[in-house]
Order: structure tokens, then sequence, then C-alpha cells
């Protein structure tokens, strides 16, 4: 991994993927720790439709905000990775995380559960797993 | 022998993908009302798109990032919701009017109205999309879609005069009804370089695993798919301009549009457009649904691909589920599918400069091209490119205005 | 993220080292502060969107619209030869009964859309023969058709 990192080129809106390939969403945000006199860190990579939205605006921040707290099926709006996590960098971004177990997966899952895995031949073997 | 087929497909792709209910009716409509003038606006157009389709397929092969994903990591959130919000609301248009469509050939078979065959069709778009493979997808409409060569061979039935189709290539200025001409224009433009295709052309390339030694491949699909299916375009053009323009029948409904095959092939001439228009429109509905779901799941990163069960990405298929079912529903409004696809074409061609935009940074970023970045023609014709739909963007919805139906 | 400037400084974590390149920091700024809108680059980009309108609406001016007369008098042209060909085409029976009634339906349901605006004796004269045409495909009557075609030459 590199040494060093233009924080908006390298790492925001860049693919996060985790151990097994799959795409668990996009660097939404970067969680910096700041304290006066000491260095500037990056905690955590942040992933979600809350902090998608406040780039945006603080307007479109609210309305996520809303939409999260009565429809949101995570338990936690914002995913959020430790950055020790991260194994590899470049164009994605590789984290040591079971993404199908994460709450990236939450909506996945809810949308596998009651809806499209309700619907005919959704589980069917035409296709590739 | 596989790089053959995969060449070969590619190619049939392009001619049975190219034609649609948008470019049947603007060139229809352009050989009805100026004869062969407007045959530089359908060149014009294939020559940015081969050439724009050629980047996105280099693009994803060395990349293995879709047009949508490299978008947004190269130039930011904030920045990629504006083109990709407005191409999934004129999607739904698009797929609307592909829907019509489809609903447009079964009406001109059996007589039974639009209405009547827009949840069905629907409903059969959406399981083929749902069962089936990529390739299923692809092979099944290029091969239907060579009914479209039907076009061809009308055209060199009726003897066109060739010296005054070659002018045609040649762009001009209208000697009456310029609103009209130029909004024809604009329409062919904006039919001919669809977003949908780059996303669609792009995504399938990554799903059918492309790498650097398909780029060879890719240049040959790109260019002769591309022209096959201009060619298709422009037969279309000739044979209104043989059939509609000499009578002085101008395409304000898509029945006018379907006599222009009856005088060179007779009894065939109306089954050989349904099936045609019905083909093409099928495939460019998946297409297009396919395409949005493509480009929302690269933007906000999920798992996609629809060779993977609907299951295992179901963010991915809900997403083109609500794309056909929105499409769907427009149809039902009983609006007109040719007024509904002239509309999506010139939105289209509104946000057209920025979806060419990102095409001059991504290609010359060795990031994600390596060593294969544009050459300085890839470059030329990416900036005329973007700097004509700029001209076009501004001047598309006067001309609705004036020049539209 | 985004509001905030950072100083240029190595930042360390963890054992890797992101390094920011030419921001400057201040973590007392308000974070959800917007840029002044009266800054030069604002009010270049307002400059620029109101000569492309401008150019537009000039584009529009001098393209004149038809006006309705006009396009009517097209429109019936359009759809006399229209129907022509369709009662052609049906004499010869190379399009089905259904599409030749839909085609007939299409020409009356526009020219009356277009009628409602501004009338024509020739609209409606078209309209009467089209009901004519639609009467004798019908009832498969070929000498009605035929004469209901020659009835649109005139």
């Amino acid at each position: 991994m590199k040494a060093h990192y233009f924080l908006v080129r390298d790492l925001l809106d860049n693919q996060l993927v985790d151990r097994d390939k799959r795409n668990l969403g996009k660097i939404d945000g970067i969680a910096l720790h700041v304290a006066q006199g000491k260095q500037t860190r990056v905690t955590h990579l942040e992933s979600g439709a809350l902090i998608l939205a406040r780039r945006l605006g603080p307007r479109w921040e609210r309305i996520a905000a809303f939409m999260t707290r009565h429809f949101g099926v995570r338990k936690n709006p914002v995913f959020r990775v430790p950055w020790s996590k991260v194994t590899k960098t470049g164009i994605d971004i590789h984290i040591d995380i079971d993404g199908v177990k994460s709450d990236a997966f939450a909506w996945e899952h809810w949308l596998d559960d009651h809806l499209i895995g309700r619907l005919p031949l959704a589980h069917e073997h035409i296709k590739e797993d | 022998m596989k790089k053959f087929l995969q060449v070969a497909l590619g190619v049939v792709t392009g001619i049975g993908g190219f034609l649609e209910v948008g470019s049947i009716a603007t060139a229809a409509e352009a050989g009805a009302s100026f004869k062969y003038a407007l045959l530089w606006a359908i060149a014009l157009g294939t020559i940015c798109l081969i050439f724009l389709v050629e980047m996105t397929g280099r693009l994803a092969a060395i990349s293995k990032h879709a047009v949508a994903d490299a978008v947004r990591e190269r130039l930011g959130f904030p920045f990629a919701v504006i083109p990709r919000t407005a191409e999934i609301i004129v999607n739904i248009m698009v797929i609307g009017a592909e829907i019509g469509g489809v609903c447009l050939a079964l009406k001109f078979m059996t007589g039974i109205e639009v209405r009547v065959w827009a949840i069905p069709v629907t409903l059969l778009i959406w399981l083929t999309i749902w069962a089936g493979t990529l390739d299923f997808i692809e092979d099944a409409t290029s091969i239907l879609g060579l009914a479209s060569i039907a076009f061809v061979v009308a055209a060199v039935k009726m003897h066109p005069d060739v010296h005054a189709a070659l002018r045609g290539l040649v762009p001009s200025s209208p000697h009456q009804d310029a609103a009209h001409y130029w909004y024809i224009a604009v329409g062919i433009l904006g039919a001919t370089i669809s977003p949908y295709m780059f996303h669609f052309y792009g995504s399938g390339a990554i799903e059918d695993k492309w790498g650097e030694d398909s780029l060879g491949a890719n240049r040959i699909t790109a260019v002769l798919g591309m022209s096959f299916g201009a060619v298709m375009s422009m037969a279309v053009l000739v044979c209104a301009a043989l059939v509609l323009a000499p009578r002085s029948i101008e395409v304000a409904r898509y029945e006018q549009a379907a006599l222009v095959l009856i005088p060179a092939l007779g009894r065939w001439g109306l089954p050989l457009f349904a099936a045609t228009l019905g083909v093409c429109c099928f495939g460019a509905a998946m297409e297009v649904s396919l395409a949005t779901a493509y480009m929302t799941a690269q933007t906000l990163g999920w798992n996609w691909g629809e060779n993977k069960k609907p299951d295992k990405e179901a963010r991915f298929a809900m997403t083109y589920v609500i794309m056909l079912l929105l499409g769907g529903t427009l149809l039902l409004t009983g609006i007109d599918p040719l007024k509904l696809t002239m509309l999506a074409m010139a939105l289209t061609a509104v946000i057209l400069p920025l979806i060419v935009l990102p095409f001059v940074l991504l290609l010359n970023d060795q990031t994600y091209v390596h060593e294969h970045t544009n050459g300085p023609i890839g470059n030329t014709v990416v900036i005329v490119t973007l700097v004509l739909a700029s001209i076009v963007a501004i001047v598309t919805i006067p001309l609705e205005i004036m020049g539209g139906g | 993220m985004w509001g905030h400037t950072f100083e240029s400084q190595k930042c360390r974590t963890e054992g890797l080292t992101p390094l920011l390149w030419g921001h400057t920091f201040d973590s007392t700024k308000n974070p959800n502060q917007r840029p002044d809108p009266r800054s030069a680059r604002h009010m270049h980009c307002v400059d620029l969107m109101r000569r492309l309108w401008a150019i537009a609406i000039a584009f529009t001016l001098a393209c004149s619209k038809q006006d309705d007369s006009e396009k009517l008098r097209k429109s019936i042209d359009s759809w006399s030869a229209t129907l022509q060909l369709v009662a052609d085409a049906r004499l010869k029976n190379e399009v089905r009964k259904g599409f030749a009634l839909k085609t007939i339906e299409a020409a009356v349901d526009d020219l009356e859309r277009q009628t409602a605006k501004t009338t024509d004796d020739r609209a409606t004269r078209l309209i009467g023969v089209a009901a004519k045409l639609r009467q004798a495909v019908e009832a498969d009557d070929r000498a009605s058709i035929a004469k209901a075609r020659g009835e649109l030459v005139r």
C-alpha cells in the first residue's frame, strides 16, 4: 500500500470491495480525527445515503435523515469501516470484511427477503451464482 | 475462433441494436420532410458514436470499470449525480417509448390498441431480463434485429438517386422550414449518441470479462457494428425519401412511417416493418432498463450483473424492475409513443455535454487506461463532439418549441 | 470532510501516512459554511448562463415557426396522400384491414384535433371522405374503396 494519499483523489468516491470481492458501496465520506497540536488522522471510511446527502447540501441531508429514520433497514445509517481494515488501495479499496454479514448488505437482504426473492425464478440456476 | 465469434456477434449487435423507435421515427421524418438532406446528421452522429463506444470498451477492458463507475470516482458524487439523475428521468421516457414501439408493431399486425399490449409487453421484457443471461439478450435481439435489412433491400429496389444521396452526406442549410430541419437534425443526433449505449456496452464488456487482448475486437465492433447500424438508419431515411417525400406525406403518426416498405416489398412490407420495429424496440427496452440499472449500481457502488441471479444483487434487479414499471405506466396514460420518443431525444440532447465531458478526462487518465490513452485523433473527435453536444444542448429546447410537432 | 480546509501537514494513521496537499485547516470554521454567492467566479457563471440563454432566445426568434393555418394545409396534403397510399395498398391486399382502419382513424383524429384550432373547408371535406373510405374498408367493398380513393385525388 502507498504511504501517501490524496484523500479526495485516491479515496473519496472510490469503490469499497470486501474480502470476497463483493462491492460494498462507495466511500461517501472520510472521518478524520482532528486535535489541536497533533497530527490529523483518518480514522474511518464512511458509506451511506446520509453521508452522500450531506455532500449535496443541508436540505438534502434533512431529507435523507428523515428517510433513514423512518424507512431505513440498517442498524446504523452510516456504514463505517476502520482504516485498519483496509488491505489494498488503488482504483478500488479492498477491506478485510465479510460484506454479506455487514450492515452494507442490509438493503440487499431486505429486498431479497421481502420483494425480489419472492418473485418467480429469482433463485433459479439459469444464471451464475 | 472465439475472437472471431466475439467480433461477429459484436457487429451483429451493432446492426440489430442501432434501430429503435426514436431512430426509425427521426430517420423517416427526415426523409419525408427533406429527402436526402439530413443523411449527414446520421453520418456525423455515427462517427462520434464510434469513437465514444470504442473508448467505453477500452475503459472497461483495461480498468474493469464502466463509465458511470469511473465518473463517480474521478469527478466526485456532486458532479456525477447531475447527469445520472437526468439520465434516469430521460430513460423512463425512453423505456416507455420503446415499449410503445413494440406495442405499435403488435397494433399494426393485430389492430389491437397500444394500451392493451402495454402490460403483457412490459412483463415479457421483464421476464427476459430476469431469467435470461446477457449473451442470450444480445444474441437473440441481434439476430432477430437483422430483419432491419429489409430497409436496405427496399431502398435498393426503389433505385435511389445515388448522387443526390451522396450530396446529402455533406451538411447543408435548408431552403425552407429551418426550425423543423434543425429540430430533426438535433433529434437524429440525440437518437444516435444515446448515453444508455455507453453504459450497456461498457458493462457488457466487463460482464464478458474483456481484457487487454480484447482491444482489437473492441475497435472492430465499434467501427463495423455502428457503421452497419448507421447504414440501416440511412436506409430508413432513403425509403422515406422515395416513398413519403414525393407524396408530401409527413410523419405525424407512426402509421405513416409504416408505409415506407410497402411500395417496394408489397405484402411483405408492413409485416417486415412491424417485425423490425417490434424486435428492435424490444431489444432497446431491455438495453435501456439494464443500462439504467448498471449506471445506478455503479454510481452507488452496489453489486451488479445481468449474468447473476436476481437474489444475489437485489438492488440492481430492483432498479430495472422499477424502470420497467415506470416506463410501462407512462404508456398506460395513453401518451403517443412517437411524441414521447421525440421529447426523450430532445432531453437527451440537452444532457449530452455532461455525458461526453468525462470521456475527455477518463480516457487520458493513465490510472484507468494505463498506456492505452487517447491519441490526438481520439481527443480531437471527443472535443469536437463535446463542442457539438454543447451547441445542440443550447438550441434543443427552442427548436422543440419552434420546430417540433 | 467538505467545507473544511486543511493545512499542508502529514497525517499519521496506524502505520500509514495520508498526506494532505495544498489545503489549509481551521477547525473553528463552520463546516456548513457556504461559499460567498457574490464571489467573482459565481458572478462569471451567472453571466455566462445569461449569455447562453440570450443566444438560445435569439436562435428561437431567428427560426420562424409555421402558423397554424400553414401547418393545417400541410397536414391535409399529408393525410390525403397517406389515405391514397393506404387505399391502394388495401386494394392490392398489401395491408390488413385492421391497419387500414387504424390509419384512417389516426388521420381523422389528427385532422379533428387541428381543426379545433383553425377551420378549413378542405379539412372538413377530407374528414368526410375518410369516413366514406373507412366504411368501404370495413365492408371490404373494393368498388367503394376505389371511389373514395378517387375523391381523395380531387
